[in-house]
């Protein structure tokens, strides 16, 4: 009776960890489709910019974006592939 | 519009009397030279401040005898009861000295500057006081060309005193020639209408020539000349010790209020004991013939008879005010209160705020966001900009450009004014909270003083870059004034860019944005070095023009960067914040560094 009890606890628990990791997966997944329509978004806006200033801004926004989802993917891909 | 008309009047009827007068011409190079000497002397007295005199002021005055002992000894061996009061009131002013403390020391500079009065009655008529002169001016002129401090305060003492003994000497001389052609005795006014108008006159000496010691030597020097009488010179030193009142109250008015309380004393003690001195005059020249026959002195020698009256009044006046003193100190606390600064004062931090950490975090913040905007008013003015212009779509850099000066707004007094009061409470509240809380709230507290501090360093880096900021632009040197005006539109259009995401974004800000804005700053801030280096290697610019740029190039990095950070705590969202994945995307210090890298 106690084995039964332990496994069904172990079983719920692994089973929580997996959706918990799939939970921070899906998250992840979304942060990085954000970023995507971001960089587009930015895309399009920097050469409709006539303020020097603004664009110089927009571009480094942009390069920042770029790094953001440089780095999204890597922890993406560490945590599909461990 | 008087102040206007009145030097100019007076300049006119000085050079009138030169022309008109040979004798009016040397008495009157006399009183110069006599008070040029008292400016030295105090130049000299005041290189020794701050050090042995400062920590005899301190020592010597822990009670009301021995500070009333300290001002005659200190205004005797000075020559100087407005130097002694000036010190006095800074002593005052920073705290140091007590109210009671500092009246005594007036009282004793009072008795202490008869000294003065029977030096050159007793010394100064009677010996060739210009032999000694010269020998002092050369030594004091030799000395103050040294580069020791101690050296040159000496040199500063010995030239005073040797000025203040040619200044004796011509008037001296001055009234010595000037018997022979003209007798003011002859103009002399007996009775009380007499003594009235002499201290008036003595007090009006003095207010002009800011100086009792100045217009006592005239008294002397014109009564041993027989120019005046005896009562009316008597009048004339109970004048002069009334006007030199005005010193300390000019002294005092930029001092505060306690400062204004100690000229407050002087003048009571002054008015009180000249009006003894006038109601008794006849009683008190009685005194002085009985006790200069006791001691010695000749029937007929006025001048010594007249520092005896000196010494004999002001004395009074000591034993008549020194049981009133407590009274005294009572009377000028009630009628010059303590003033509140003028201090922003936080809104949201009240003792209900502090017991929830939802309410002492929003109440920290909204706090914070109060000091926000004062450091940004006080970056924007302080590097002489206009906060319309800065905040709107104009061009800033021509704006800037065309401004020719900059008004050296003071940094310091609008720190005290509007951010001290609130970060000093913000500081405090977090102390008072954190203790209990090991949650989020605490860690929004820590990051939340962490902006304040950015905001205060903003403000003083401001200060450090304000002084060869207004030094420059308003300079005829076209690139230092360019490199200046570079630095501050640099910052400039920081603060710009923060109130725009701020205002497209409804308040909040991104913080991918930000980070965008601290790429910009570092590419500016690299860009100036890099201009800079060529200045230096062209040698456009001086080595000390080119250190100057170095540093202030570096504190406006600083300003703009603190800014950002501050902004980031208090506006920026951020995934990181929501969920745990937004923390596998935000970029750390070394990320944004690559970017930069990246981008040469």
């Amino acid at each position: 009776m106690k084995r039964k009890k332990l496994l069904q606890a172990l079983s719920e628990l692994l089973g929580q960890k997996k959706s918990k990791k799939l939970k921070h997966l899906d998250e992840l997944k979304t942060l990085l489709a954000k970023l995507e329509v971001k960089r587009i978004e930015l895309k399009e806006k920097i050469p409709l910019e006539k303020n020097k200033r603004k664009r110089k801004r927009l571009g480094k926004e942009l390069e920042v974006i770029d790094a953001q989802h440089a780095k999204g993917l890597k922890n993406l891909q560490k945590l599909e592939n461990p | 519009m008087l102040k206007k008309i009145i030097l100019p009047t007076m300049l006119l009827i000085l050079a009138y009397g030169f022309w008109v007068s040979p004798n009016f011409k040397a008495i009157s190079a006399g009183v110069a030279i006599f008070l040029f000497g008292m400016l030295s002397l105090e130049e000299g007295f005041r290189a020794f401040t701050g050090g042995a005199l400062d920590r005899l002021l301190k020592r010597a005055t822990s009670s009301t005898a021995k500070s009333v002992l300290f001002g005659v000894i200190s205004t005797s061996v000075m020559q100087s009861s407005s130097l002694v009061s000036v010190i006095t009131i800074s002593f005052l002013s920073a705290g140091l000295l007590t109210l009671t403390a500092g009246i005594g020391i007036i009282f004793g500079a009072n008795l202490g500057t008869t000294t003065g009065a029977w030096l050159i009655a007793g010394f100064g008529l009677k010996v060739n006081i210009a032999a000694y002169a010269m020998p002092l001016l050369v030594f004091g002129i030799i000395l103050i060309f040294q580069s020791s401090k101690a050296l040159k305060g000496v040199g500063y003492i010995f030239a005073g005193l040797g000025f203040l003994f040619l200044g004796i000497h011509y008037m001296k001389e001055g009234f010595e020639t000037f018997k022979e052609t003209i007798n003011l005795a002859e103009y002399a006014v007996a009775g009380y209408p007499g003594v009235l108008l002499f201290t008036a006159i003595g007090i009006f000496a003095t207010v002009v020539m800011q100086s009792s010691h100045a217009t006592l030597v005239l008294t002397i020097t014109a009564l041993a000349a027989g120019q005046i009488t005896y009562e009316n010179a008597l009048a004339l030193a109970i004048g002069a010790n009334v006007g030199t009142t005005i010193t300390a109250i000019l002294g005092a008015m930029s001092a505060n209020e306690a400062g204004k309380r100690l000229a407050g004393a002087h003048l009571v003690f002054n008015s009180v004991t000249g009006a003894i001195a006038i109601a008794f005059i006849y009683q008190l020249v009685d005194v002085v013939n009985w006790l200069s026959s006791m001691v010695g002195i000749a029937n007929d020698d006025y001048t010594l008879k007249l520092a005896v009256f000196h010494t004999i009044f002001n004395l009074l006046g000591i034993v008549v005010m020194l049981p009133l003193l407590n009274k005294l100190v009572v009377w000028l606390e009630k009628i010059l209160p303590e003033k509140k600064p003028e201090v922003d004062q936080p809104m949201y931090l009240s003792e209900s705020s502090a017991e929830f950490p939802g309410t002492a975090v929003q109440a920290v913040r909204m706090e914070t966001e109060r000091v926000f905007k004062a450091a940004l008013r006080i970056v924007i003015d302080g590097l002489g900009m206009n906060k319309d212009l800065v905040l709107s779509d104009a061009d800033l850099e021509k704006a800037l450009e065309a401004q020719t000066r900059v008004h050296q707004f003071d940094i310091d007094a609008m720190y005290e004014r509007h951010i001290k009061g609130i970060y000093s409470a913000i500081v405090a509240f977090i102390s008072r909270t954190q203790f209990s809380r090991r949650d989020e709230s605490s860690t929004d507290l820590q990051l939340l003083r962490e902006a304040n501090t950015h905001l205060v360093e903003a403000v003083k880096e401001t200060e450090q870059l304000q002084e060869n900021l207004a030094r420059y632009i308003g300079s005829d040197n076209e690139i230092m004034r360019e490199a200046y005006n570079r630095l501050r539109l640099q910052i400039g259009l920081v603060v710009r860019d923060l109130e725009e995401m701020r205002e497209s974004s409804g308040g909040v800000l991104d913080v991918s944005s930000l980070n965008a804005l601290r790429l910009v700053v570092d590419e500016d801030r690299k860009h100036n070095q890099e201009a800079l280096g060529e200045l230096i290697g062209q040698g456009t610019v001086t080595p000390t023009m080119g250190s100057s740029l170095i540093n202030d190039s570096v504190f406006a990095h600083h300003i703009s960067r603190d800014l950002i950070r501050a902004a980031q705590t208090l506006f920026a969202t951020s995934e990181s914040e929501v969920t745990e994945a937004g923390q596998q995307i935000e970029l750390d210090e070394s990320d944004l560094n690559e970017i930069a890298r990246h981008s040469d």
